[in-house]
């Protein structure tokens, strides 16, 4: 972890017509950190990194990367900068293979006499070595459609996706484990460690505090459009964390 | 649309390898058992019919009697791909063929500017109905129907319920009578345009975004692909082809009447979803729509030699299709239960 964030987040305010979704929020996530956000539905966690993704343009406040402030007027903008999401309906074509899927928008190419068609063997040998060099995953067999896949793989080929791109820094997840059993949850969350340990700053959506505790370093805590706590995992409690979520009055110290 | 999403069949190189031949066989089955029965039945009324079935001039009619639908079937299978269906391939080739004859018979154009008009109208649909469907967002069927239902309404006005006929330069006719090799030139146009598309479809970004996007709108949007420009180009394409094979029917009937042309929207769309149902099964495919089409074509000859009634056609047609998506369905839910 280093001294500065890699991301910082100032003074984010959204509003949707008359609703307020986010309030004057602050957040900072440092690289080679795991970065959890929660809080209850309608807290604004989704909002706020779909502002950090570039989805949405926040009606108040600014972004810093590196230091450097920030303009994204769309998501691809946010990847050109090295931020990218991995969302919680993974965005895959299911009929495709993981290879397809891995570089769909982004095929790599040959030219045969002035057109440009698929090189689908290097699509795939580039998309196993990502897999298993970044993420440590082996498919039985690169052939296969991604949704003959189990849910961990998915996630792993979305993942793959993401950290393809050299200049990644920030990888946001949404629920990432929301719909994996406890043996494809363990492997995800394997695979986000192993993110953090290659330097990236991740930043991850969940419900689900054990695994929060479990990979997070941070807890970043939203309640109705604010947040109301920032705890580090090893000075912490599930408790306290709930207590946060739930605005319980005795740890209500935003 | 529900319907059209899929679900890829195909055996994987991994699977293959360690089966034994009777495993490899029943992997195989759901993906050429379409192609198996062409064959067969061709083979069937060849023994059934020696002497008019495996014929040089029956091989004729059945390509000239089908390249249209063939045509039509590859056109319609494009935004089909990206998870739409085209309507309009049905009610586009009846003003096509209409206005290919009229604009030389009424306004004295010359053969090629009346095709080129035709073509661009034809290319000028598919952007209305891609504007219909991805900009103002009306489900596909409806909007293919609204405007199909409009260039019908169109070509019985243009026609006043009379036929166009006119006499034709014969360079206007040879469009669709030359041979070549001994076959119409009709068949060499299909195949044409099927290899290009395969090639398209299969191993050019063009086609995986098309497919993408029938799989996962949203995923192809998240990944920056310009959804909207393709499925507009995907409607585009379709129109094109409906224009062209307009224009054939022009040059094969050499009469523009508002009462030819509905009957093909079927089975060009059956062709088209049988194809969904073999060679890559799951998914609408470019050879796949061909040999629906052949299938459908060979299976018919046959019948109509033995004296098939006219209603013959369209249920061969239709039990054909139920069947076939059965099947599909049938090995789709086994393979998921299996895994």
């Amino acid at each position: 972890m280093t001294d500065h964030p890699l991301v910082q987040m100032r003074g984010i305010t959204k509003r949707f017509g008359g609703v307020t979704a986010l309030q004057d929020v602050n957040l900072e996530a440092y690289a080679g950190e795991v970065l959890a956000i929660v809080g209850d539905n309608g807290a604004g966690k989704s909002t706020l990194i779909k502002i950090l993704t570039g989805v949405y343009q926040p009606s108040e406040g600014e972004i810093f990367l590196d230091g450097q402030p920030l303009e994204m007027a769309s998501h691809s903008d946010a990847i050109a900068q090295g931020i990218d999401a991995v969302y919680q309906t993974l965005a895959l074509a299911d009929h495709l293979t993981p290879a397809a899927n891995m570089f769909l928008g982004t095929e790599l190419t040959r030219k045969v006499a002035g057109i440009e068609f698929l090189d689908n063997r290097r699509m795939k040998s580039e998309a196993a070595r990502v897999l298993d060099e970044r993420l440590g995953v082996r498919l039985r067999s690169m052939d296969v459609t991604t949704d003959s896949l189990s849910g961990g793989q998915r996630q792993a080929v979305a993942i793959a996706r993401a950290v393809y791109h050299e200049d990644l820094r920030v990888l946001v997840m949404d629920e990432p484990t929301a719909a994996l059993g406890p043996q494809e949850t363990a492997r995800t969350l394997k695979l986000i460690k192993a993110l953090r340990e290659q330097g990236l700053a991740v930043i991850l959506i969940s419900h689900s505090l054990d695994d929060v505790f479990e990979v997070a370093d941070r807890v970043h805590v939203q309640r109705r459009g604010r947040r109301v706590g920032v705890v580090e995992t090893a000075n912490s409690t599930v408790q306290e964390v709930l207590g946060l979520i739930v605005g319980a009055p005795a740890n209500d110290a935003a | 649309m529900q319907s059209l999403e899929s679900n890829a069949l195909e055996p994987t190189k991994a699977e293959l390898k360690g089966a034994d031949t009777k495993t490899r066989l029943l992997r195989f089955l759901p993906v050429y058992g379409l192609v198996i029965l062409t064959l067969g039945l061709i083979l069937l009324f060849s023994i059934l019919l020696p002497t008019t079935f495996p014929t040089l001039l029956n091989l004729r009619a059945i390509i000239s009697d089908k390249a249209i639908i063939a045509l039509l079937s590859l056109g319609a299978m494009i935004p089909m791909a990206a998870g739409r269906i085209d309507l309009t391939v049905g009610y586009g080739i009846v003003l096509w063929h209409i206005l290919a004859i009229s604009l030389q018979t009424m306004f004295g154009l010359p053969w090629p500017m009346a095709v080129a008009i035709v073509l661009g109208l034809g290319l000028l649909t598919g952007f209305l109905n891609g504007l219909l469907v991805e900009v103002a967002k009306i489900d596909s069927f409806i909007a293919t129907l609204g405007t199909g239902t409009v260039l019908y309404a169109l070509a019985l006005w243009h026609t006043g319920g009379r036929q166009m006929v006119g006499l034709l330069p014969d360079s206007f006719y040879a469009i669709n009578g030359t041979f070549v090799f001994g076959l119409p030139i009709t068949g060499y146009y299909v195949l044409g345009i099927t290899i290009t598309m395969w090639l398209i479809f299969e191993y050019t970004p063009i086609g995986r975004y098309l497919y993408a996007i029938g799989a996962n709108q949203r995923a192809a949007q998240l990944n920056g692909i310009p959804t909207r420009k393709f499925v507009i180009g995907a409607f585009m394409s379709s129109g094109f082809i409906t224009a062209f094979a307009g224009v054939l029917l022009a040059s094969k009937l050499r009469i523009g009447q508002a009462s030819v042309g509905l009957e093909f929207l079927l089975p060009a769309l059956v062709g088209a979803f049988l194809g969904s149902t073999t060679i890559k099964p799951g998914r609408v495919n470019v050879w796949g729509t061909v040999v629906g089409v052949a299938i459908l074509a060979v299976g018919i000859s046959g019948i109509q030699q033995f004296g098939g009634s006219f209603w013959v056609e369209p249920m061969f047609n239709g039990v054909t299709l139920l069947i076939a998506i059965g099947i599909a369905g049938y090995a789709q839910r086994r393979k998921g239960a299996k895994k």
